[in-house]
């Protein structure tokens, strides 16, 4: 009996000792998400409820100005702005996307291999240098204009640049890697005998595809929309270079009022409406979406 | 009279390997038939072309009569059961089994109907509603069968379905399926290499060997008249024994032995006991190995005793010889 006891309090201490050399290893985990996500962030909100400062900072005057002045036109105007951009730019992402991954996924193990490294090289150079590698082609008599121009197609320079269509083309220039990547790696997965069993039960190639390949690679598609809508929300630098200062999104408002309006409470205020509205869309989203399980996402 | 099914010298080469090289059937209506044969022989192969999921390179597959080779798998009206059951996994038990019904705009009241009755003939009533992911192997191979006779197709293919079960349900699998294909009265083509269970169900067993059928004939041909030393060897291990020329098939449970039974002084190599039966390899003077099948354990022979070995003259089948 007593030996037992022993035993037994021998193996809970055992257990103990291990559980204790787990939190070891998360611990660093743990830090390095309080101190640069945690505390950021709650720095961030607290700000959002202060007074700016006269030149540079602010006062620890609490205040909700910060958030009244977001309602403001102008502002409010921001986020309708950000918010269809958003939206058009997943859209677009998706059509060209989806079809994208999915014959990407369905090419020989070489041609993967060389589409892979096809998508993955201008990763390799910042996008401010790609984006005005776009600018050289797309500006007034740029390399597009002279083209067009040399071939005799069109007689003068064309005004592609500062436009909506050219931001819309950026936006989906910078994030297509992320859906074609998301939907090839669901589709990468499938069984094919899946599909092999459809047609033998008398669906043809296209019902197959509609009610098997489809519905088993949506959760492909949904991370690839949320890894493309997310970051469409703050791409502020696509819309500065590419579209002037005529298309202004809510991540130009929050650079302008950091650098040029020096007013860091109301930038955090604005950073704050943006998170919460992009989380709340991400919850909506995940509710009216038909899977559960978002490909290596959440 | 026109066979309901029909192939006419099938081909089939992957890269460099012939898979199928002349394989020709014909099959009648209703007619229970077994493909046996070793791994990597061209069974599957064979059935994914009367699927229609590939196509022969040369030769032709028809269907009461008519040509199907280059028909698409939907146009064909065969289903097939999978090797690996191939379900749905984002549809529960009962919209597999309603797939084909669906996508032939069958209205749904007939569809639950049928779904229904389906599930009570493959015994898993009350389980439509399941997932699929929730189901065991057997569940599994129900269901797969009951998704594919749903539509009620002319020809049911069947890939080794019993293949990943344990040996207790595949016996009562076995049943099942041979009850269902009488009350469904559809024509099957079984696949196993598994001789026990070709010899138990089929009408008439076709041996499968390097891309060709070796022969085909009901079981009792198959097992008593072999006509080649392959199909001896591989339907219930006889012996091969070559002899002035020529090759007799031999089957272990018909080798006598003993002190004063006629034949050649033999020596006893081993004695093994499996399925039931005795098993002991003899040594003939020539060299060559004969194998004796007795039941129960008992028996006067010992490793390295040496004893008469023989059988009577017509245990003794003479087959073509292919090596094996
Ligand atoms: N798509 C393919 N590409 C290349 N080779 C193939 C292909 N399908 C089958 N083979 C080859 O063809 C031969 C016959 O294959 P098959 O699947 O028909 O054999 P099987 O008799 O069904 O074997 P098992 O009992 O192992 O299922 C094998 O050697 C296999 O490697
Ligand atoms: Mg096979």
């Amino acid at each position: 009996m007593a030996s037992e006891d022993r035993k037994r309090a021998k193996k809970e201490t055992g257990r103990k000792g291990r559980r204790e050399s787990r939190i070891a290893f998360l611990l660093p985990i743990y830090a390095f998400t309080v101190v640069f996500i945690f505390l950021p962030l709650l720095y961030m909100v607290y700000l959002s409820f202060m007074t700016r400062a006269q030149v540079w900072g602010f006062v620890s005057t609490p205040t909700l100005d910060n958030y009244r002045r977001i309602l403001e036109p102008v502002y409010a105007n921001s986020f309708r702005v950000s918010l269809r951009l958003a939206l058009l730019t997943t859209v677009i992402n998706t059509l060209i996307g989806y079809p994208y991954g999915y014959f990407m996924a369905k090419l020989s193990d070489r041609g993967k291999k060389v589409m892979m490294f096809l998508i993955m090289i201008p990763f390799w150079t910042s996008g401010l240098v790609r984006i005005n590698g776009w600018i050289i082609v797309f500006r007034s008599n740029g390399v597009l204009d002279s083209l067009l121009m040399g071939l005799g197609i069109t007689n003068a320079p064309l005004k592609w640049l500062y436009s909506y269509p050219m931001v819309v083309f950026g936006m989906v220039y910078a994030l297509l890697p992320f859906m074609i990547l998301a939907v090839y790696s669901s589709v990468e997965k499938m069984d094919w005998t899946l599909i092999e069993a459809s047609r033998d039960l008398g669906a043809g190639k296209w019902r197959s595809f509609v009610r098997v390949t489809f519905p088993l690679t949506v959760p492909g598609l949904l991370s690839g929309v949320i890894l493309t809508f997310v970051p469409s929300m703050g791409l502020f630098f696509i819309a500065e270079l590419l579209g002037g200062n005529k298309i202004v999104l809510v991540g130009n408002v929050i650079q302008q009022q950091l650098t040029k309006g020096r007013n860091l409470p109301f930038a955090a205020a604005l950073s704050v409406v943006l998170m919460v509205m992009t989380s709340l869309l991400i919850a909506l989203y995940r509710r009216i979406a038909p899977t559960k399980q978002l490909e290596g996402l959440f | 009279m026109e066979y309901h099914l029909r192939l006419a010298g099938l081909h089939k080469r992957f890269g460099n390997t012939e898979v199928l090289r002349g394989v020709s059937l014909q099959v009648a209506k209703g007619e229970f038939i077994t493909l046996l044969g070793a791994s990597g022989c061209g069974k599957t192969t064979t059935i994914r072309l009367i699927a229609g999921l590939d196509l022969p390179d040369n030769g032709s597959i028809f269907l009461n009569g008519e040509d199907i080779t280059d028909l698409p798998p939907e146009k064909r009206n065969v289903n097939t059961v999978f090797q690996n059951y191939a379900l749905f996994p984002h549809m529960n038990v009962a919209d597999n089994i309603s797939y084909g019904l669906r996508i032939r705009k069958v209205p749904k009241a007939q569809r639950d109907a049928r779904v229904e009755e389906l599930l009570s003939l493959v015994q898993l009533e009350g389980s439509g509603h399941k997932k699929v992911s929730a189901l065991s192997g057997g569940q599994k191979q129900r269901v797969a069968i009951a998704r594919a006779v749903a539509a009620s197709p002319e020809v049911l293919l069947l890939d080794e379905p019993l293949g990943a079960l344990d040996l207790k349900l595949r016996r009562e699998m076995q049943l099942e399926l041979k009850r269902l294909q009488k009350t469904l009265g559809i024509t099957f083509i079984y696949i196993t290499h598994d001789q026990e269970e070709a010899i138990n169900m089929s009408d008439r067993i076709a041996v499968m060997h390097d891309g060709l059928f070796e022969q085909i004939g009901t079981p009792d041909e198959i097992y008593y008249k072999p006509r080649t030393s392959y199909v001896a060897n591989f339907v219930g291990s006889a012996n091969v024994i070559r002899r002035n020329g020529k090759t007799y098939a031999v089957r272990a449970e018909n080798v006598i032995f003993g002190d004063l039974c006629p034949g050649e002084r033999a020596q006893v190599i081993e004695k093994s006991f499996a399925g039931g039966q005795l098993r002991i390899l003899f040594k003939l003077p020539d060299g060559q190995m004969v194998t004796a099948s007795r039941f129960g354990l008992n028996s006067a022979a010992e490793p390295g005793d040496e004893m008469q070995v023989g059988w009577k003259a017509e245990d003794a089948v003479e087959v073509l010889d292919n090596g094996v």
